[in-house]
């Protein structure tokens, strides 16, 4: 199974200057690049991994990003250890923000996400962290 | 116009199973002048109201009255064509012609029920209620796997999260004849790859087999006759002519149908986020999540995306939600694919 971060690690390789994407508000594919003369290298590489069906027909805009994502695949990988801090509901990679992401229940753990995040190695910089209340199970009662 | 409470319409005589709980609305148009009012009292009035009632074997009689205010009888008919054929036979009821109206209305249909997501549905099809123990899921989709046909559901809407135990599936409720399936994959979480202390899967996922003599129709999810309003009732199908191969990029459109809050639609704000279960140590890897509306009941709602009309691509199974009802999280189907194996599911 090739999850989205798989694909996109892909489209990396062949653009490293490539920060990961996005559909914008206006229904573009909006694509991070941290050198912006790359839109053309990158929409081929994202039309060949993904097919060029996924590009939507308002087309690309580039956007410039600050990091790669070969970079912040490799932050994440680190990112996992912060489930072990007690209330964490996610971590991600933002493609929309070219940033990670982590989520809390309450947002009262910041400062033990925080220490946690910079005991990895990874830039508190490059981290958004936010509050999301529980994710829980939504079956219910009959 | 006061009306006698002993109205009587040619619909309740053949049709008052089929209407309980359902509205009767009509309307009419004057075909006769009215005549003046009956001598007699009320008493005699109503007794020959009783005596209009073979005016019924008439084709398009829809009612008869007895308007005690007015002291005059009245018959609706679809058509005021109708007149003659119903003046004859009033002769031959003994009752004057000339002390009863005869008017015209709409004929009167019966107003059944519509199903929704709650109802009993056969054949079955994705998005409709399931119980099981003392409580209710959504079933996702019907799907065959390794020949055997059945449906997927969310591995916590079995008796174990994350185990096999063979939890059996009714529709929509508990209930003697309301057995659906019963469950027969369900793999447990891993260690490998997760962080200290947790328990992963790809996919919030279990597929039962289907009970035999229970139809299914393959492809096939309900349509609720209208998008973000909480409606449940069933409108019509969306059919599935493919799956996504991977997850849905952040921005893109999908929809849910669920037993709860029905047909949703919203955006997708995160992509592969892995999902910490709370209340568990359980971590869901590479999971999708939604801006759209979710309620207790919505688990293994259908996910999808509409390519045209009514058919639409499948991208998952919703397990989860924040608690203020406004975001949605569901395992995508290339990993529900990858740990319970090939699905036909259209």
């Amino acid at each position: 199974m090739k999850g989205l971060n798989d694909l996109l690690i892909e489209v990396a390789r062949r653009v490293p200057a490539f920060g990961g994407m996005f559909i914008d508000e206006e229904g573009r594919l909006a694509v991070y690049l941290l050198d912006v003369t790359q839109g053309a290298a990158a929409e081929e590489a994202i039309a060949a991994i993904f097919g060029r069906e996924r590009i939507p027909r308002g087309g690309t805009r580039v956007l410039q990003g600050r990091y790669s994502f070969l970079q912040l695949e490799e932050w994440y990988g680190r990112l996992q250890a912060v489930f072990e801090v007690p209330g964490v509901s996610f971590t991600d990679i933002d493609e929309a923000n070219n940033r990670l992401a982590i989520g809390l229940e309450e947002i009262e753990k910041r400062d033990m996400v925080e220490r946690k995040v910079g005991e990895l190695g990874i830039p508190l910089e490059a981290v958004q962290i936010e509050e999301t209340g529980p994710i829980r199970p939504v079956d219910g009662l009959s | 116009m006061k009306r006698s409470l002993g109205i009587t319409l040619a619909v309740a005589l053949i049709a008052v199973l089929v209407i309980v709980g359902g509205n009767l609305t009509f309307t009419t148009t004057s075909v006769d002048a009215a005549g003046p009012p009956m001598a007699s009292g009320p008493g005699e009035l109503e007794r020959l109201h009783q005596r209009m009632l073979p005016l019924f074997e008439i084709p398009g009689v829809v009612y008869t009255d007895a308007l005690e205010e007015q002291g005059r009888l009245e018959v609706g008919v679809e058509n005021k064509g109708l007149s003659q054929q119903v003046t004859k036979e009033l002769d031959r009821l003994g009752i004057p012609p000339a002390k009863v109206d005869i008017v015209e209305t709409k004929p009167i249909v019966p107003v059944v029920a519509a199903d929704t997501l709650q109802s009993r549905i056969r054949p079955l099809q994705g998005g409709i209620q399931i119980a099981f123990s003392r409580y209710v899921c959504t079933l996702g989709f019907n799907a065959v796997r390794l020949s055997v046909g059945g449906f997927v559901i969310n591995s916590h809407c079995t008796n174990k999260y994350f185990a096999l135990d063979g939890t059996q599936h009714y529709q929509p409720l508990r209930a003697t004849g309301n057995l659906i399936g019963t469950e027969i994959a369900d793999p447990s979480g891993t260690k490998n790859g997760c962080p200290r202390g947790k328990v992963c899967r790809y996919s919030d996922s279990a597929f039962d087999q289907r009970a035999s003599g229970v139809d299914a129709t393959l492809g096939s999810i309900e349509r609720p006759d209208s998008v973000n309003t909480g409606s449940l009732t069933i409108a019509g199908s969306f059919t599935i002519v493919g799956e996504a191969t991977s997850n849905a990029l952040v921005g893109e459109t999908v929809n849910k149908v669920g037993r709860t809050t029905g047909w949703s639609q919203g955006n997708v704000t995160k992509s592969c986020v892995d999902t910490g279960v709370s209340g568990t140590n359980k971590i869901l890897l590479c999971q999708d999540w939604v801006n759209a509306s979710v309620g207790g009941g919505d688990s293994g709602s259908p996910v999808f995306e509409i390519n045209s009309s009514n058919d639409v691509t499948l991208y998952g199974i919703l397990w989860g939600g924040s608690t203020d009802n406004k975001t949605f999280v569901y395992s995508p189907i290339s990993a529900v694919q990858a740990e319970l194996g090939p699905l036909t599911t259209h």
